[in-house]
């Protein structure tokens, strides 16, 4: 497939990925709840696909743990079914399918069974849905042997990285999307800031700096929707002379950490942010890492920063004070490089 | 609304204090007068009261000097807005405030011991920059920018330089980046510590013939690629200074050496911080010296050698180029020594001898007079086994 | 071992089939015994006929078999493969799934089993799903036993399979227990009506006729293939062996009565005894040689 390159939003983005993967191969079928035209999905990230492919979508009873082993079976028979779960939240009900089934029949049949499946969901807050459709989960899906986790940033092409996975994985990825990331145009550069050369369409990471020359005082690292935070908090260091790299990676589990290493052995002081609450956290997998790998390397030991760990509430001030926030992720650095 | 408490001046004649301790704990709600902390001169102990109603949340540390007038803690209306005071200099709502230095100047301040506050009385109206408190360090104005990339000349291969330590600061470009060539070695391990070690040089990359090593990271270093890599990584500006650390083909060694100086790409030592070098040595560059080594008065060394740990250069001794010195040797007064020599360990040079060019020198052995170019000194004795 | 020239479908057949399953999963009791096996095995001792006469009726070229715990029978009337079932179960790498699935995760072909209870059934109308796209002509046949069918994924499967009229049959194994459970502590209602409300047609047979299961079989597989959407075959049996090795507290006069009407005697009563006792001989030579040539 070719790069999708109109500028667009991140939903956009998935939205013409999802069109193209459909277009690009007839064993793509798309299944979920709500997923059909007009409405097009909760969150419109499969609008048009019914209307274009009427018989590859189909729209399921609300049944997240059989759809998902719809999938499954579906894969093993030949297909390359995505499922949509309405909300990130509500991957529970998936827990089984995908771990004691769509994962196990890959590997535990003695030769490899090809099970490509991609189960493609809304994750996160800062939209006022309260505490059971607000929240940050997928850290509870990552380690799983044989599971790709995928979450871009609005920073990735998001809709060719989808694309990428539906078309060349041979085993289950879960595909992890911010709500807030949604509404944003796909991130190219800004005055302050500038983003590393990568390999357009791959799941590469991607590198934002805020600036042009020299090294970085700290690095950021996150993934999917603390991203912009995480962009904003680069343009306010920019204008203190604070040197830093943002670092996304879009595979999160499993995780290639020697991208990240490469930009922390530099700065020596790593940050590492994620929406999900604090405690048995991704970033806590990201700092063992970098610690085996730049052991007495570093100037600080690596910091994570996370949501706090405790129900969402709905109102706006108490969502607020609950996940984690650009104010945070800026006071800690500074804290780091003090 | 944030109202901000300043270090007051307690003592006419001392323009510090100590903050002994908070009596409210972070956050806590206050009413204007009440007490919140402690504070102590060398002549008397005060206590603080809250100047606002509001949320205390200390800036300042209990136990720690803080210069008069530096804002120790700020009071919020409203607790949500919390960490706008770390470092936020004055603590007053940011954005109005007028800024007198940007956080890197303070940072950068306060890790050399600089007095911003007085740095910015010193110069009414401006933003202090990273680049004006370097400056106030090294006692002269600020010129370039400090984020300017270094810009080293071609290095002439003949040319010495004294090794007189420069005062590096340890923060954005303040320190060199290096390139260790054949890196991922043994010898890489401890070049790439010795660089660790010091507070001006940093790791850039290794390069390695190795193509499995390539992506990979190594001894907490990037493996940037092969040696053909090296142009365009100089091109990109990646490093400051490149170093060579493989030993076994001492030809090769000072080939690439050559070739990278010809095509203008700036060699540079590396230097752990344990070894000691007097006064008057000369230096050229390319050499590593690893750790506790000793360059005595007047020493000289010339480009592309490598020194591993406990070599002894003693006074007026001359080295020449692209040798290779194992573990504790000593070359003893006024010895030269030649080019493309190799040592093994434990050589001992008695004074005023000359070793020729292209020599290689046994373990162990100590050499008592002069030794004539493209010579093979065996050593005396190998070790004899007999049973107890 | 060398199958019969009889049609799949006859007794004949069935007893063949049904004799190789008794004859392996009796001697992997045995291997047990001896310590010669790691982990656990489920036999389905005394509910061969079930296997062997659904398996009869299906078009083995294109139909998917998904099967569960209790699944060597389902796996030998399909493939027949002993060797490589015993050679799975001991754990070696000549084993069908190179001993990494064992007794409960075997693979072969369009053959797929697993452990997790219930877990296959939205995986089964998923394949149906598959096999409906493609218009392969091919249905998805599912084992499971009445305790499995307190899971919920059952009744989520049930509705999509209806909603989309999948071609997908459940095959109930109603051995009367789940493990240690009798029906009657863990079941409500009426199992064999839980699939009715979907629209879901349902037919119910004596588990321990081969005959029987057969002719069931095959009108709800023809059903089901026709498109009319999937459909559940409901089969009484008994489970005479313990529900994996040894850990049987079902009662001694309950058991032996159930010996009397197990399938294989009912299928001798109906054929010469020099058949089958040929079959006997054959089929014990036939796993004899095997476990020697694994030992
Ligand atoms: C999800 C799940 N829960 C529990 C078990 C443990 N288990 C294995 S077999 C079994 C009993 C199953 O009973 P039934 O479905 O009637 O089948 P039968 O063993 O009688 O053939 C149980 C509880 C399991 N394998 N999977
Ligand atoms: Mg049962």
């Amino acid at each position: 497939m070719t790069p999708d390159t109109t500028p667009s939003t991140y939903l956009q983005s998935l939205n013409r990925g999802l069109h193209a993967a459909m277009a690009a191969d007839e064993a793509v079928h798309f299944a979920g709840e709500d997923v059909l035209d007009p409405y097009g999905g909760a969150f419109k990230v499969s609008a048009g696909l019914s209307t274009r492919f009427p018989d590859r979508v189909h729209t399921t009873p609300i049944s997240e743990g059989a759809i998902t082993g719809l999938a499954s079976g579906m894969a093993l028979r030949g297909l390359k079914p995505v499922v949509e779960i309405m909300f990130g939240d509500f991957l529970t009900l998936t827990f089984d399918q995908i771990l004691n089934h769509a994962v196990k029949f890959g590997a535990m049949y003695g030769t490899e069974v090809p099970v490509p499946m991609v189960i493609r969901t809304p994750m996160g807050g800062r939209r006022g849905y309260g505490p059971t459709h607000s929240q940050s989960i997928e850290k509870h899906f990552c380690g799983i042997p044989g599971l790709k986790v995928i979450s871009p940033s609005h920073v990735h092409a998001a809709g060719d990285l989808l694309g990428a996975a539906i078309a060349s994985e041979t085993q289950p990825v879960l595909f992890i999307e911010y709500k807030s990331l949604y509404p944003l145009p796909l991130f190219t550069g800004s005055e302050l800031l500038n983003v590393a050369p990568a390999p357009t369409g791959s799941y590469a990471t991607r590198i934002v700096r805020n600036f042009e020359t020299g090294e970085p005082d700290a690095v950021l690292i996150g993934y999917g929707g603390v991203a912009p935070l995480m962009l904003e908090v680069a343009e306010r260091l920019a204008e203190e002379e604070i040197n830093v790299s943002v670092v996304l990676p879009a595979v999160i589990s499993p995780l290639d950490i020697a991208p990240i290493a490469q930009e922390v052995a530099c700065a020596r002081r790593a940050l590492v942010v994620e929406e999900g609450v604090a405690g048995f956290d991704w970033g806590a997998e990201v700092a063992a890492r970098l610690h085996e790998t730049l052991f007495g390397k570093l100037d600080r030991p690596v910091r994570r920063l996370a949501s706090k760990p405790q129900i969402i509430p709905t109102s706006k001030d108490g969502e607020a004070g609950t996940l984690i926030s650009a104010d945070d992720i800026e006071a800690a650095v500074y804290e780091e490089l003090a | 609304m944030i109202h901000v408490m300043r270090m007051p001046g307690v003592n006419a004649n001392e323009d510090s204090a100590m903050l002994v301790r908070w009596l409210v704990d972070e956050g806590a709600a206050v009413k204007k007068g009440q007490l919140v902390c402690e504070i102590e001169t060398t002549k008397s102990a005060v206590e603080i009261e809250a100047e606002a109603d509001g949320f205390l949340v200390p800036i300042a540390a209990a136990g720690a000097s803080q210069q008069v007038g530096a804002p120790i803690a700020v009071i919020k209306a409203n607790l949500a807005d919390a960490h706008d005071h770390l470092l936020g200099a004055d603590g007053s709502p940011a954005k109005e405030a007028e800024k007198r230095w940007t956080k890197k100047a303070f940072i950068v301040a306060r890790r050399l011991g600089i007095d911003i506050e007085a740095l910015a009385k010193a110069k009414p109206g401006a933003t202090l920059t990273e680049a004006d408190v370097l400056a106030a360090q090294s006692g002269s104005p600020a010129e370039a920018p400090a984020a300017a990339p270094v810009k080293p000349a071609a290095v002439c291969p003949v040319q010495r330089q004294t090794a007189a330590p420069r005062a590096y600061l340890g923060v954005g470009q303040h320190f060199e980046r290096v390139l260790l060539i054949g890196g991922a070695s043994g010898a890489g391990a401890i070049a790439v510590e010795a660089i660790l070690r010091t507070s001006h040089q940093k790791p850039a990359g290794i390069i390695d013939t190795n193509p499995k090593t390539h992506g990979q990271i190594v001894h907490g270093v990037p493996v940037l690629g092969d040696r053909t890599a090296i142009p365009e990584l100089w091109a990109e500006g990646r490093f400051d200074g490149a170093i060579i650390l493989f030993t076994d083909d001492i030809d090769d060694r000072a080939e690439l050496f050559n070739s990278l100086v010809s095509e203008g790409i700036r060699m540079t030592n590396v230097i752990d911080p344990s070894v000691s070098i007097r006064t008057d040595v000369k230096m050229g560059v390319g050499n590593a010296i690893m750790s506790n080594g000793f360059l005595a008065h007047s020493a000289e060394i010339g480009n592309n050698n490598f020194f591993a740990s406990h070599n002894v250069i003693e006074h007026h001794s001359k080295v020449g180029d692209h040798n290779a010195f194992g573990p504790g040797c000593t070359a003893c007064g006024r010895v030269t020594i030649g080019s493309y020599i190799r040592f093994g360990m434990h050589v001992g040079i008695e004074p005023y001898l000359t070793i020729g060019d292209r020599c290689i020198i046994a373990s162990g052995t100590t050499l008592t007079r002069s030794v004539p170019a493209n010579t093979i000194v065996k050593a005396r004795s190998t070790n004899e086994f007999r049973q107890r | 071992m060398q199958k019969a020239l009889t049609p799949r479908g006859s007794l004949r057949a069935m007893y063949e089939t049904m004799a190789l399953i008794r004859a392996v999963e009796t001697s992997l009791l045995d291997l047990f015994g001896k310590g010669k096996l790691r982990g656990t095995v489920h036999t389905g001792i005394g509910q061969e006929a079930i296997a062997a006469g659904v398996v009869a009726a299906l078009d083995l070229d294109r139909d998917v078999i998904c099967s569960n715990h209790r699944g060597h029978g389902h796996y030998l009337a399909y493939c027949g493969d002993a060797k490589g079932l015993i050679a799975e179960i001991m754990g070696r790498p000549d084993g069908v799934c190179k001993g990494v699935g064992g007794s409960q995760h075997l693979h072969k072909k369009n053959f797929y089993s697993n452990g997790i209870l219930g877990g296959m059934a939205p995986v089964s109308v998923g394949m149906a799903m598959g096999e409906k796209t493609k218009r392969s002509g091919a249905i998805v046949v599912q084992f499971a036993g009445d305790g499995a069918l307190a899971e919920g994924a059952f009744y989520e499967a049930f509705n999509m399979a209806a909603l989309w009229k999948l071609p997908y049959m459940l095959v109930v194994e109603d051995n009367g227990y789940a493990q240690s459970t009798p029906k009657a502590l863990e079941q409500s209602g009426t199992l064999a009506d839980r699939a009715k409300p979907f629209g879901i047609r349902v037919m119910e047979v004596d588990g321990n006729d081969a005959e029987a299961v057969h002719e069931a079989a095959e009108t709800l597989s023809d059903h089901i293939r026709s498109g009319a959407g999937p459909g559940v075959l409901y089969c009484s049996t008994y489970r005479l062996a313990p529900h994996s090795k040894g850990d049987d507290i079902r009662d001694k006069t309950e058991i032996a009565d159930a010996w009397t009407r197990e399938p294989i005697v009912r299928a001798r009563a109906k054929l010469p005894l020099e058949f089958c006792d040929a079959v006997d001989q054959a089929v014990a030579t036939h796993v004899r040689d095997i476990i020697e040539a694994l030992a």
